[in-house]
């Protein structure tokens, strides 16, 4: 009875609390505009916002914050928001994904789109038709800025026809930052940077002293600053494909080519391109190949000319090398091996070393006093461009960039009425307008002229403003920079736009760059990794795979579709079967309501959330689904495109080596206990409390406890815990979550770690119901102990056994432990198992039909062990175990 | 039953087993209790000693440690040059100390500098004059000018202390210009460490800005720290500004023979009538690195000067007029170059930076004047006041002074002092800040504790009724339909939960029950293993029971309650017991189905501290102790519960 008032008054508390709740979204017409985080929005605002503020006072901006995932499913957050219906107004993400799922709301209503003059009528060629040449062009835009954008950003920006985005203010550039002391003391003249690799090469070695440890460069493994190298070579990490008209040839040109001529002289710029993902290419890889030669490529001094040799290999076994003519012989000590630093630190921290013990590096900065606060001196700070790969190529500056959209989730806001929805929608654009309006930075600007700092400003900024007359005290390489921009002598980049880059990124830079870079990238094999990345990157990453291709499989694809399906439907029958073999009699049936009452809460909620779900997954697999409207069905491409994929079997194997090793681990390790804790003749319970204390505490705690301990740094707990032992074979310290031989046993380990007390109370409880007589008559038998184990303590718990296997083993097929925290599938793809998997693939690239379908695949696999365990399930009874 | 009998324990093989296994057992306890004491020392250290990852705090027993923790709260490794300040108060500070982590792991050169510091402490006469430097360092401070002070300050006072100076969030954005959504979220990094070193840096005078001298003086009141209120501790967190060390790395660089002690003994500010080659190095000091706020000069004859320069820098005044209107300071446009007047000190505003310019190139450094807000100086004429000589200053002090000059500011002298007085509230502080400062954030952002509860007791409520309901229906009552029914529940667990996890979410979405309890516990609220397990126990119970009860006339309702439920209690205990884990451990569908921070429970807000803390880890491992309380509190009062729960299956 008593529990029974508790319940009831459980419920009231319940219902009184949350009501009782205050309602923030209550109050009147306020309305939050939510801007993602590139966007500072919780600094003081520059004029143009604070203005808006002001004429709007029921307009918050305010900024949108998910819950932060793991660095590398760091945009989860945004999509599963976006998925959710709960968007922010105003985001940045890569724009054709963004408009392929549908999550950008168009800028048709306040830019205009192709097709459509200014004043709505369309517009016609001389044919009377339609005149479409993709882009928006003076005489079809409504808004009088739309011009002003860069053409390459208006490219950029512009998918079918249709604005999508705007480019976010800051004229930043990404190129090489370098102090001027530095250089002039090293003897090199900042007014004549390096045009090549090999001149490039030679200032590095140049600057770099190995046994003060100052550095002449520093790379980091960030996609974005390796992007511009790219462009060095001439290529582009993304290239188009044109099929001349004239003389039916394929020509490829870059990404973010504006003439396009075929060699055969005709222009091809009406051809629809194809775009596919280049980075396999002779050019792509010889960047790659630049980042390995600054990174490993060995190299002595000359002592008598003061110049850097490279070696070969052969120099190095032979012990000199010919140089201008000359035999230089060095011994081994001489030789050092790399030219550059690598950042493993904050770029802040990075950054503070520049002019100190580092003269280059390559970041963004939009004048030279961007980074006074971290007290580089702007009068020391330069920046020149990227050399060019050969004197053939223009060395390449890159325009950082980054585009803000509207998210489709302002359709839901701003009132009832459409005209309520239409004013609020017309706020957010005009927050967007402001946010990215070049008048947000004005402010720091004149304050930096107010500082007199005006000749470290981009000219450009000066000129807009109209302080024309600055320019002449500016620095003079800093000026010929600026200049050589304008002439057009370097060129001039965007990070990649087409395709999904921005999920494309991360990719090269986790299984490519960074494996260059790493402390083990000496024996890295980056021309097959580029080459599994391009076909990656064209298959799904960056570029969907043609309809053609998978075509071409369709009729093998379907067979095989309804082998598996028979083979489901054969086991789903049987699980039916079996379930319901007991015959029922008719007799004395139950007629009344209450019963069914009494069932209803569960068996709705299992059809809801078991069976419907199960349904719509189905049904998903075989569509292409779209956070916002219609999904369409694309049949079995789904899992063509997985059968395709290369990577699906490597998560395949993974899955496989996870559950091996984990049943192995984490089965066997509460059996073994509960033996021993049997076997004690004291302090039982202190042990048993001891392997108790995991669970005591949250698995996340535990997770996160242990990756702390795992700390690839000399200060990790396991690390020095090992200090003693490493020492004596003079060995670094382990990085075991980024060591693709640990880190498979890393993250097994926590969870045996924290599972062996909690399983073996199950089984000790088993051992305890083995009657005693059966031993004692063993004893008398002369049956010695493992005898004993074998003959009457394996039979007894042998069901127990069985059904946790079965259950172990399907529960860790379909997990992915601890994985997500610790290494979210890393290194490289070292740890994705299918779970992860199906978790990256739909909230992080939100592909949630892909998902599903690696679901289904996944689901087909265990059925056979699924069946196993009904069948066991329905021939035991459990009974409590006799407490103690 | 033990396996091995008594008999067999009596043999040598016998005996050799038993050891085995309790050396495998200890050995394995080892393994589960180590990571969580360096968890637990962790959860009460800093920035001083976390990276030592030691399974106990040292500092419990060793003094040395409770000193250097202290100054690690003084002087925080995030704040600006933090360690070089403290230099300038203990110059024998070894100089290649740069970073706190560094100086915890070298345990022995940690405690003899702490040890040297300490014996100060020891000797009585030493200690008075420790005690009178710093009862003057305290008279000196308190009516010091609070725009010259640093503030080792800890972030958890910031929203208190605004909350109650604007009441509502709206009212703050207004007032600072800008828009947050909590109060905990203002960012008011630059409160900790403006840069007061930097030769032109002048405070922005703005609301913000007296906002921060408000929350210097609250305490400097001590207003967030009662423990230093009274009882002899004269060194609070808030010190005056001193430059002293700027001036000392200034002539380190220059003349690299020079030792601390040599720099210790620099005169600061420099005298008019120093030596030469002194003189010029100071004079090369204040052009270049010295902050111009606390120069003087006189404008006697200079405005023509003046006009000139702003001309140079300006070519027109409507530039004048629209880059410094342009600014966003305060500024009213003038009409005629004469309108600006050039000041005898920096004037605030857009002019300061033009203002330092014009006295840097075309006043002569020989006729600046340091002024009064230099707290070296002012202290410096402090103590001649009311000591008459520096000999006098010396003897109190205990200093060896060569001049006036050569007198720093005795912050250090306060904080030894201080330590010698306070020592064991500093320890608690220690102890104790971590968590305060993690319950704190927990019971002011979002609703941490209050969702928590509401998702305990439902997921318990759901626990009790669902499965049990439809279990006990179908073991009581005969139907037509019982075995399907036990089949349609049982058979979607043939099929992987992740199938169904994604268009679970997206249900969830198409109900618009994201972000609520539902989307919590509804989705894992029936599940066929546990009405089947539970069928079976109701089957189990004698059947007489029910017909005894309906023949008295007792209805189903109460059947259930009163006589099947007490029945299968245990079972049903342990039921609960897992539901209260699970909802208040779970985090995993909470970050994908309830991603709006006010309906986060402890665990998410765990998950989101050790996600963004990373740059203070001993508050992430406060934060994992303090989650895991109610956890393990339950477990230690129900452990019965669990061993009476444990259900084990046997062959039909």
């Amino acid at each position: 009875m008593r529990l029974r008032y508790c319940l009831v008054l459980a419920c009231l508390l319940l219902a009184g609390w949350t009501a009782a709740a205050p309602d923030q979204a209550s109050d009147g017409k306020l309305f939050r505009i939510s801007v993602t985080s590139r966007y500072n929005a919780q600094n003081r605002q520059p004029q143009i916002i604070r203005e808006f503020l002001a004429a709007h006072p029921n307009v918050r901006l305010v900024q949108w914050d998910g819950i932060k995932m793991p660095a590398e499913g760091s945009r989860a957050s945004l999509a599963m928001a976006m998925a959710a219906n709960i968007g922010p107004d105003i985001f940045e993400t890569d724009i054709r994904q963004a408009v392929e799922q549908r999550l950008a709301y168009p800028l048709t209503e306040w830019i205009g789109e192709d097709g459509v003059l200014a004043n709505g009528k369309p517009k016609l060629n001389k044919q009377g038709k339609r005149d479409l040449n993709g882009q928006i062009d003076s005489d079809e835009t409504k808004w009088a800025d739309w011009m002003k954008i860069k053409p390459l950003y208006r490219q950029v920006v512009t998918v079918n026809g249709k604005a999508y985005a705007l480019p976010n203010r800051g004229g930043t550039y990404v190129g090489i930052l370098y102090s001027k002391t530095l250089l002039r003391k090293a003897g090199l003249d900042p007014m004549h940077p390096p045009k090549t690799y090999d001149e490039f090469i030679r200032w590095v070695r140049l600057l770099y002293d190995p046994v003060k440890k100052t550095y002449g460069l520093e790379l980091t493994s960030q996609s974005w600053a390796f992007a511009p190298w790219v462009a060095t070579t001439g290529s582009s990490i993304v290239v188009q494909d044109r099929k001349c008209t004239a003389c039916g040839k394929t020509v490829t040109f870059n990404e973010q080519a504006t003439q396009f001529v075929c060699p055969c002289g005709e222009d091809v710029s009406r051809v629809v391109p194809t775009w596919r993902c280049n980075v396999a290419s002779p050019e792509c890889t010889a960047a790659v190949a630049f980042y390995y030669r600054l990174r490993w490529a060995p190299w002595i001094m000359d002592r008598s000319t003061h110049e850097p040799v490279e070696l070969t290999k052969q120099d190095v076994d032979n012990g000199y090398v010919m140089f201008r003519g000359k035999r230089i012989v060095f011994s081994p000590d001489d030789v050092v091996e790399g030219s550059i630093g690598v950042t493993t630190t904050a770029l802040t921290d990075t950054l503070k070393r520049l002019g100190r013990d580092l003269a280059m590096y390559p970041l963004w900065a939009g004048d030279m006093t961007e980074f006074q606060n971290l007290g580089i001196p702007p009068d020391d700070l330069g920046m020149m461009p990227f050399p060019g790969m050969n004197s053939s190529c223009r060395p390449v500056l890159q325009a950082s960039n980054s585009f803000f959209m509207i998210g489709k989730d302002v359709l839901r806001r701003g009132g009832d009425t459409p005209q309520e929805k239409k004013a609020y929608r017309d706020l957010v654009w005009d927050m967007m307008r402001r946010i990215c309006s070049p008048e947000g930075s004005d402010e720091d600007i004149r304050r930096k002229v107010a500082a007199g700092q005006a000749k470290f400003l981009n000219p450009r900024d000066l000129e807009r403003l109209g302080f024309k007359d600055y320019l002449r005290e500016m620095p003079p390489e800093n000026l010929q920079m600026w200049q050589q921009i304008e002439a057009g002598k370097l060129l001039e980049v965007v990070e990649p736009f087409m395709g999904k880059w921005l999920q494309f990124r991360d990719f090269y830079q986790r299984e490519v760059i960074d494996l260059v870079l790493r402390p083990s990238g000496k024996e890295f094999d980056y021309n097959t990794a580029l080459k599994d990345l391009e076909r990656d990157a064209n298959t799904g990453i960056m570029f969907e795979r043609p309809r053609e291709v998978l075509d071409q499989y369709r009729p093998k694809a379907r067979i095989i579709a309804a082998f598996i399906a028979l083979f489901l439907a054969f086991f789903t029958v049987l699980i039916i079967r079996d379930q319901m073999k007991r015959t029922e009699s008719k007799a004395g049936v139950y007629k009344g309501w209450l019963p069914w009452l009494m069932l209803l809460p569960a068996v709705a909620s299992i059809a809801l959330w078991g069976y419907y779900p199960l349904a719509r997954g189905l049904v998903m697999a075989f569509q292409d689904y779209k956070v916002v409207g219609r999904s369409p069905f694309v049949g079995l491409s789904n899992f063509i495109s997985i059968a395709l994929d290369p990577n699906f079997y490597h998560y395949l194997f993974t899955t496989f080596r996870f559950v091996l090793w984990n049943l192995g681990l984490a089965f066997c390790t509460p059996i073994i206990l509960a033996f021993f804790l049997t076997e004690v003749p004291r302090f039982k319970v202190f042990f048993r409390t001891l392997f108790f204390l995991p669970q005591m505490t949250s698995g996340l705690v535990v997770t996160l406890m242990w990756k702390e301990m795992y700390a690839g740094t000399a200060q990790g707990t396991i690390n020095r815990l090992l200090a003693p032992i490493l020492g004596m074979w003079d060995l670094k310290p382990v990085d075991w979550l980024g060591n693709p031989h640990t880190v498979m046993a890393c993250v097994i380990l926590p969870s045996v770690w924290a599972a062996a007390g909690i399983g073996s109370l199950i089984y000790l409880a088993a051992l305890k119901s083995v009657p005693e007589e059966l031993y004692e008559a063993a004893n008398i038998d002369g049956a010695t102990i493992l005898g004993r184990i074998r003959h009457i303590t394996l039979p007894t718990i042998a069901p127990l056994v069985l059904i946790n296997f079965v259950g172990a083993f399907i529960g860790t097929f379909q997990s992915m432990g601890q994985i997500f925290l610790l290494t979210f599938g890393g290194p490289g793809k070292e740890t994705m198992v299918m779970g992860m998997a199906i978790w990256q693939e739909a909230y992080v690239n939100m592909r949630f039909s892909l998902a599903t379908s690696y679901a289904w695949i996944l689901g087909s696999i265990l059925i056979g062990f699924t069946y196993m365990q009904l069948r066991i399930l329905r021939r035991v009874d459990f009974r409590q175990a006799k407490g103690d | 039953m033990p396996i091995i009998s008594d008999i067999d324990r009596k043999s040598a093989k016998g005996r050799a087993v038993t050891v085995w296994i309790y050396v495998s057992l200890i050995l394995g306890g080892i393994t589960m209790v180590y990571p969580f004491l360096v968890m637990l020392t962790g959860s009460v250290s800093n920035g001083f000693d976390y990276d030592r990852r030691d399974p106990l705090p040292r500092y419990v027993w060793a003094r040395e440690d409770r000193f250097m923790h202290m100054l690690c709260g003084y002087f925080p490794p995030a704040h600006r040059a933090s360690l070089r300040q403290l230099r300038q108060y203990f110059p024998d500070l070894p100089e290649e100390w740069s970073i706190w982590s560094q100086i915890g792991d070298d345990t022995k050169a940690s405690d003899q500098w702490a040890g040297k510091q300490l014996a100060r402490l020891k000797d009585p006469a030493q200690r008075q004059c420790l005690e009178t430097a710093a009862k003057d360092y305290a008279d000196f401070m308190a009516d010091w000018d609070v725009t010259e002070t640093i503030l080792a300050y800890d972030n958890r006072y910031i929203a208190p202390f605004l909350r109650s100076r604007y009441g509502t969030l709206d009212k703050l954005n207004r007032a600072w210009q800008m828009s947050i959504d909590d109060f905990a979220k203002v960012n008011a990094s630059e409160w900790s460490g403006e840069p007061i070193d930097q030769a032109s840096y002048t405070p922005e005078r703005d609301v913000r800005y007296s906002d921060l001298l408000e929350f210097r003086k609250a305490y400097r009141q001590n207003q967030f720290t009662p423990y230093l209120k009274d009882g002899g501790a004269t060194a609070g967190y808030l010190r005056p500004a001193a430059l002293r060390f700027i001036w000392e790395d200034y002539v380190a660089k220059q003349d690299e023979k020079l030792k601390s002690a040599d720099l210790a003994a620099l005169p600061f500010p420099v005298p008019v009538d120093a030596a030469p080659e002194m003189l010029a190095r100071w004079h090369g000091f204040l052009l270049t690195e010295f902050p111009m706020r606390h120069i003087e000069i006189s404008v006697q004859g200079r405005q023509q000067l003046f006009q000139q320069f702003l001309q140079d820098r300006f070519p027109t005044v409507d530039y004048l007029n629209r880059v410094l209107a342009g600014t966003g300071q305060a500024w009213t446009p003038v009409s005629r170059w004469e309108d600006i007047k050039l000041t005898a000190t920096v004037p605030d505003g857009p002019l300061g930076r033009v203002w330092m310019d014009f006295v840097r190139t075309e006043v002569s450094v020989g006729q600046w004047q340091i002024r009064d807000t230099l707290p070296e100086q002012a202290f410096q004429k402090f103590a001649l006041k009311r000591y008459g000589s520096v000999e006098a200053i010396s003897a109190a002090y205990g200093l060896k002074l060569a001049s006036l000059q050569a007198l720093g500011i005795p912050f250090g002298q306060a904080l030894l002092t201080t330590f010698g007085h306070k020592e064991w509230a500093f320890f608690a502080d220690n102890l104790g800040g971590n968590y305060v400062a993690v319950i704190d954030y927990l019971l002011h952002r979002g609703l941490a504790v209050r969702n928590t509860i509401i998702l305990v007791l439902l997921a318990i409520f759901i626990t009790l009724t669902v499965n049990p309901l439809a279990a006990y229906a179908l073991s009581r009552f005969r139907l037509r339909a019982s075995e399907k029914i036990i089949v349609f529940c049982l058979a979607t667990m043939a099929f992987p939960a992740a199938v169904a996890a994604i268009p679970g979410f997206l249900l969830l979405r198409d109900l618009g029950m994201l972000n609520t309890f539902a989307a919590l516990v509804l989705p894992g609220a029936a599940n066929g293993m546990t009405i089947f397990l539970l069928k079976g126990f109701f089957d189990s119970l004698p059947k007489e029971l029910y017909e005894a009860a309906s023949i008295d006339g007792a209805p189903e309702v109460t059947v259930f309650w009163r006589i099947s439920l007490p029945l299968v209690k245990p079972i049903l205990a342990v039921g609960m017991l897992n539901a209260f884990i699970a909802a208040y451990n779970g985090w995993e569908w909470a970050i994908i189905v309830a991603q709006d921070p006010k309906i986060w429970t402890i665990a998410v807000w765990t998950y989101q501290f050790s996600q963004t803390l990373t740059g203070a880890p001993y508050m992430v491992m406060a934060s994992f102790i303090v989650n895991s309380i109610p956890v393990l509190l339950v477990f230690l009062f129900c452990q019965k519960i669990i061993l009476r729960g444990i259900i084990l299956p046997q062959m039909k």
